[in-house]
């Protein structure tokens, strides 16, 4: 036997935290809004009984003004959890019983968790847990997610709760003289017709009725027409009322009640606040330095420039360990195989393909683990809230710095959930400007990439030559958005608000995880998707074969020239060759333009390409060095040909994943189709210019 | 001869994976699919491409 249990809360409230805390399960806990989108369970045992937990997304109410608070509303309405778990932050207890109160509203039983109850205690808050379970008629227990202070009494009143056969019926608020006798008069019509009461109770329909919530207007003009007219009928004329007397609508006054019956809750002595009240907390002292308008910013491009230093300078030794084992196991297979198909196929196509986007681990995990501490630390957070000022510039909103980051602002994210993410923007025209510009950040799969060919040709200045990639693809992205917002999708800019968590120190066990599986997704992707495409590229790379008249031609002194024109036969050489004349105006030879076309089924790939497109062209596995080598002794390459290549990976057509994902989110493939072919001749144009401009200049 | 029938299945094989993917890819409802983690969902992308 077992019951659902949801866990609802605002944002920053813990609740991921909590949920990882009771069931187990590893996710990625962010310190900014919005982190949550999708549903997620897992399960507590408590007493023998099994409660099954579903984390919602963090939401400040239960309008449906956003699609995580259509979610978390939906699935509370329809899939009736026995008990909805409210996390408050306790230091922030007024902001978040809003939404406690919402819920409490909707007729479900609650049971309040009153988390990080330490830092409010820190802060000389003191709360009275008794009381105010008291005062809302609903369980209260104090929690602290991170150390799982609480949480077993949490669950033990959660199951409580759960086994209390009828429904909590909550405080009643007043909402006022016009708006509580317009719930009078539109109570009983919504309950003698048992108008959506499957779902709401009676009050709060008509609540949503007076505050005109499009969703439930539309669900009961679907269900019963003639009430709902005569329902919106009612709301019409007490907003009309409102309008003429206070200059005001139901809506501002529904919250500002909501606001006065929580006020007057904590004046009822359940928040006490020691005299000390007027200190600035240790998180506000730190930004008083770090979000600085001047110092801020400088810091900001220390700590990345620190971050690029250390994750290149410790990987050095662990990276050259990784070359020489894959060099040995190219040698093993060349001693032990026999000549022929299936040698070229594990040497050339799975070692050298492969084995070129495994050598970046170490680069990888290191750099998984500063980002991780940035993160769960709360610093990415202010990062976001120092380039909130510059997104306005360049016409996107504040809430777009977040899909920015976790698409790789700083390197090593992924523009899928960048894209994904940018579901928190309510303005259509700001949401479709950063979905076209997110992609233009450094993602992890581009990272291998930009490592190689920095590793190769700026060996002496990694760090900054890596910094100065990251400057430049924030640039070129907000510079298009600007570009963008002024031409195809122009708009007027929307408010927002910004919250900055406070600092956390980060666990060891927790930059682990987080650390660890973000490179164990990479090792695996390796082993799937970018094994499978290096096999078919390196089909591609053997396939047709050169006909045996044309092969005699060669001696037995020309076997390189003979590797190279068999390559260049085959299908993706033919590509390669087909393409060269436009390309060579950016330095790229027939070699680069393959593992360019591969490389929009995933970044990675041009890496493993690149690896397999040089190394067919080898006659002594064993005598062979790894691409960096390769690439940086080749008579083709040079750091202009390198800088040019990072320019074009870094802006060209996002991977096919992505350009599905925007697709989706956009609501047409226009945009998608748009973002792949703007996007590739804006970097092959860039990519020129850098080539050209730096020959003329004699690099 | 029993080389090329190895690559020949390998190359079929790998084919296969990407067909699949992709093809789940399409289906798949409200999901990154991407299975990069990074988005915090990464238990139900993991067969994904």
């Amino acid at each position: 036997m077992g019951h659902t249990i949801a866990l609802a809360g605002n944002p920053n409230s813990g609740k991921t935290t909590l949920f990882n805390s009771l069931t187990g399960a590893r996710q990625q806990v962010g310190n900014y809004p919005g982190v949550t989108v999708e549903k997620k369970t897992g399960v507590y045992k408590i007493n023998g009984l099994e409660l099954t937990l579903v984390d919602l997304p963090g939401t400040y109410s239960m309008t449906a003004y956003s699609l995580e608070e259509v979610i978390a509303r939906d699935f509370i309405a329809t899939e009736k959890p026995a008990v909805v778990v409210d996390i408050v932050d306790a230091a922030n207890l007024e902001r978040n019983l809003y939404l406690t109160l919402q819920i409490i509203e909707m007729g479900v039983p609650v049971c309040i968790a009153l988390n990080m109850i330490d830092v409010a205690e820190g802060r000389g808050v003191r709360i009275d847990a008794e009381r105010l379970s008291d005062l809302l008629g609903v369980p209260v227990v104090p929690t602290v997610a991170r150390s799982g202070r609480g949480k077993r009494q949490l669950m033990e009143a959660a199951a409580t709760a759960a086994d209390i056969p009828s429904r909590a019926k909550g405080p009643d608020v007043s909402y006022g003289a016009d708006i509580d006798n317009a719930l009078s008069e539109m109570e009983p019509l919504i309950s003698e017709a048992g108008f959506l009461v499957q779902y709401y109770p009676a009050r709060w329909v008509a609540l949503k009725y007076l505050e005109a919530d499009e969703q439930i207007v539309s669900a009961g003009q679907a269900a019963d027409p003639v009430l709902s007219s005569r329902l919106v009928q009612i709301a019409d004329r007490v907003a009309s009322h409102l309008s003429a007397t206070l200059d005001t609508d139901p809506e501002s006054v529904i919250a500002d009640q909501r606001f006065g019956f929580i006020k007057s809750i904590i004046r009822q002595g359940v928040v006490r606040v020691d005299n000390e009240q007027n200190r600035l907390y240790l998180s506000d002292k730190i930004d008083r330095v770090l979000i600085n308008r001047l110092a801020g910013p400088v810091i900001m491009a220390g700590v990345v420039l620190l971050l690029y230093h250390l994750t290149f300078a410790l990987s050095e030794v662990p990276a050259a360990w990784m070359e020489s084992g894959f060099g040995a196991l190219r040698g093993l297979a060349d001693a032990h195989m026999a000549e022929g198909m299936l040698k070229s196929l594990v040497i050339s196509g799975i070692i050298d393909g492969v084995g070129g986007v495994l050598g970046f681990v170490p680069i990888i995990l290191l750099m998984f683990v500063g980002i991780t501490i940035l993160e769960d630390s709360g610093y990415l957070a202010r990062v976001a809230f120092m380039l909130d000022r510059v997104f306005k510039v360049f016409g996107l909103h504040g809430s777009s710095v977040m899909p920015f980051i976790v698409s790789g602002g700083i390197a090593g994210g992924c523009a899928v959930p960048g894209v994904m993410a940018a579901r928190t923007l309510k303005s259509p025209k700001e949401r479709l400007a950063t979905l076209l510009t997110v992609p233009f950040m450094n993602c992890g799969a581009k990272l291998p990439v930009f490592a190689l060919l920095i590793g190769a040709f700026f060996a002496g200045y990694k760090a900054w030559v890596m910094f100065a990639v990251t400057v430049i693809s924030w640039a070129g992205a907000l510079l298009v958005a600007r570009l963008l917002r002024m031409t195809v999708i122009r708009g007027e800019p929307t408010p927002f608000i910004m919250e900055l968590p406070p600092y956390r120190l980060p666990t060891l066990q927790g930059v682990i995880i987080h650390a660890w599986e973000r490179t164990w997704q990479y090792i695996r992707k390796a082993g799937t998707v970018i094994l499978a495409i290096s096999v078919l590229l390196w089909a591609m790379m053997s396939f047709p074969t050169l006909p045996e008249q044309r092969a005699e031609m060669f001696g037995p002194g020309q076997q390189a020239e003979l590797a190279r024109a068999e390559l260049q036969y085959s299908v993706a050489g033919r590509i390669g060759t087909s393409l060269e004349p436009a390309t060579s105006l950016a330095g790229f030879d027939w070699r680069t333009n393959i593992a360019l076309v591969g490389g929009f089924a995933a970044k990675e790939v041009i890496v493993s390409t690149m690896g397999t497109a040089y190394s067919m062209g080898e006659v002594d596995a064993e005598k062979s060095s790894g691409l960096s080598a390769r690439l940086s002794n080749s008579d083709h390459w040079s750091p202009l040909t390198a800088f040019a290549l990072i320019i074009f990976v870094m802006f060209y057509s996002p991977c096919f994943v992505a350009v599905v994902c925007i697709a989706r989110e956009a609501g047409s493939w226009k945009w998608a189709l748009f973002s792949m072919g703007f996007n590739t001749v804006l970097a092959f144009l860039l990519a020129v210019a850098v080539y050209q401009a730096g020959s003329l200049l004699g690099f | 001869m029993i080389q090329e029938i190895i690559v020949f299945i390998i190359i079929g094989a790998a084919l296969g994976f990407m067909v699949r993917n992709i093809y789940r890819k399409f289906t798949a409802k409200n999901q990154c699919g991407c299975g990069c983690g990074d988005c915090g969902q990464s238990k139900e992308c993991d067969s994904l491409f």
